[in-house]
């Protein structure tokens, strides 16, 4: 059983934790989630989720790795939700298809060879580019040798 | 030839976080991480809900079910009621899930500032199993381009699932099972059941319409539901569900209209069930087979 002293140091734990991660993994989830209420969802699971497992308790060197593997498997939870059914309303919105832009230049041409790329080395590329990491941190958190996940 | 540099700002500039406000101390995105990464309750969402069912303590929970054990004692010895409105709609629902065939016409009209969007799904359901002809129509940025309009077959046998988007059919990939859609249509009826706002309406034909007013009761009720029920109405955030409309055709279910707001848009789903129990049948479709040169 624990102390409410314990309690205390856990609550203070884990306040410091989503303090120090919470923007980096909103933005991880917004960045693969297709709006930002689905975003703030998965990032709320994925605090949840680190309050059931005492994340805070991990090495502070651990955490954020820790964070995000939990937070890769949530969006990988979400987007199976996504696949069953029709989704219907998220074909009716009032979007264009890639093929209907109109060539805006260099920044449509890279959005759609990134569209392209197979799924892992899209996700190399953009945990480089858009979450900042290194090549060894993108290696663990894809469960690949670092080779493959070279690219500068 | 792009170089690195520019490489590096053009996939910045197509980060979907870059214009996103930082998620600081203060703000609400913040703070309901915050109530989450603390164990306390986060906001009308799934996830958060299940954590304050789970942290709820036990002798609190027992001492709210005594004292609503003995009202409900003393209710029943001081008034014989009729039935409920809620409990009238309750029973339509199991009638309605213990529907083994069915037909089933739905449509979604979805508004998005100026611009309308459209879906009529037609189908048949046999047990578990079922099929529907989706016809979307989708309004273009301007009114030159005119509307898009896309047409999709949807197929569950045997809990696989089998989609055509044009030419073929694709089996689709395994992901959260769907629920059979009587049942989920009988659950959906049943969360909503207590939120009867007025008296019913009846037609001259005998149907009765049941008004319900979703309060945060019949949301909690919406979130139990399994993702492989709600998607059957595209409800994959129940807490966005505002008003709904049930009707009932001699007990049992036969309508279903349910307003909600996902984000900036206003949707309204509606349903009706006919041919309760007449002969459907349903196969898998033949997939073409892979050929080896």
């Amino acid at each position: 059983m624990s102390s409410p002293a314990s309690d205390i140091d856990d609550i203070d734990a884990a306040d410091a934790l989503v303090r120090s991660h919470a923007d980096d993994i909103w933005r991880y989830l917004r960045r693969r989630a297709a709006t930002d209420a689905d975003a703030d969802d998965l990032a709320a699971e994925v605090f949840a989720i680190a309050w059931r497992k005492r994340a805070h308790r991990l090495p502070e060197q651990e955490q954020r790795l820790w964070l995000y593997g939990v937070a890769r498997r949530v969006l990988a939870s979400y987007r199976r939700g996504q696949v069953r059914g029709v989704r219907l309303l998220t074909r009716l919105a009032p979007t264009t298809t890639t093929s209907e832009l109109p060539d805006l230049g260099e920044r449509d041409r890279v959005a759609r060879a990134l569209a392209e790329l197979p799924d892992l080395d899209r996700e190399v590329l953009l945990l480089r580019a858009w979450d900042g990491f290194a090549v060894t941190d993108i290696a663990a958190l894809l469960d690949v040798t670092p080779t493959p996940c070279r690219c500068d | 030839m792009i170089t690195d540099d520019r490489l590096d700002q053009l996939l910045t500039d197509l980060d979907p976080a870059r214009e996103a406000p930082a998620v600081v101390p203060g703000t609400p995105r913040y703070e309901r991480l915050q109530a989450a990464a603390t164990g306390r309750a986060a906001g009308p969402n799934r996830s958060a809900r299940r954590h304050v069912v789970r942290r709820r303590p036990l002798l609190a929970s027992l001492a709210a079910a005594a004292a609503v054990a003995l009202i409900a004692l003393v209710a029943n010895l001081l008034i014989t009621p009729a039935p409920t409105a809620a409990a009238v709609l309750s029973a339509a629902a199991d009638r309605l899930a213990d529907a083994r065939t069915g037909h089933i016409e739905s449509t979604w009209l979805t508004k998005d500032g100026d611009r309308d969007s459209s879906a009529v799904a037609v189908g048949d359901f046999s047990g578990a199993d079922i099929r529907f002809s989706y016809t979307m129509t989708t309004q273009r940025p301007t009114p030159q381009t005119g509307n898009v309009v896309s047409h999709e077959e949807f197929v569950a046998v045997g809990g696989q699932v089998w989609v055509n988007r044009g030419d073929s059919w694709q089996l689709d990939p395994p992901g959260e099972p769907l629920q059979p859609y009587a049942q989920a249509s009988a659950a959906l009826v049943k969360a909503l059941a207590d939120g009867v706002e007025t008296a019913p309406t009846e037609d001259p034909g005998g149907v009765t319409s049941y008004r319900i007013h979703v309060d945060e009761t019949a949301r909690d009720a919406l979130l139990a539901m399994k993702p492989g029920e709600l998607s059957w109405f595209d409800m994959e955030k129940p807490q966005e569900v505002s008003a709904a409309t049930i009707t009932v055709t001699d007990g049992v279910v036969t309508g279903i209209r349910v307003e909600y707001r996902p984000g900036s848009r206003n949707v309204s789903y509606a349903a009706t069930i006919s041919d309760l129990g007449k002969p459907v049948t349903i196969t898998a479709p033949v997939v073409a087979s892979a050929t080896t040169p």
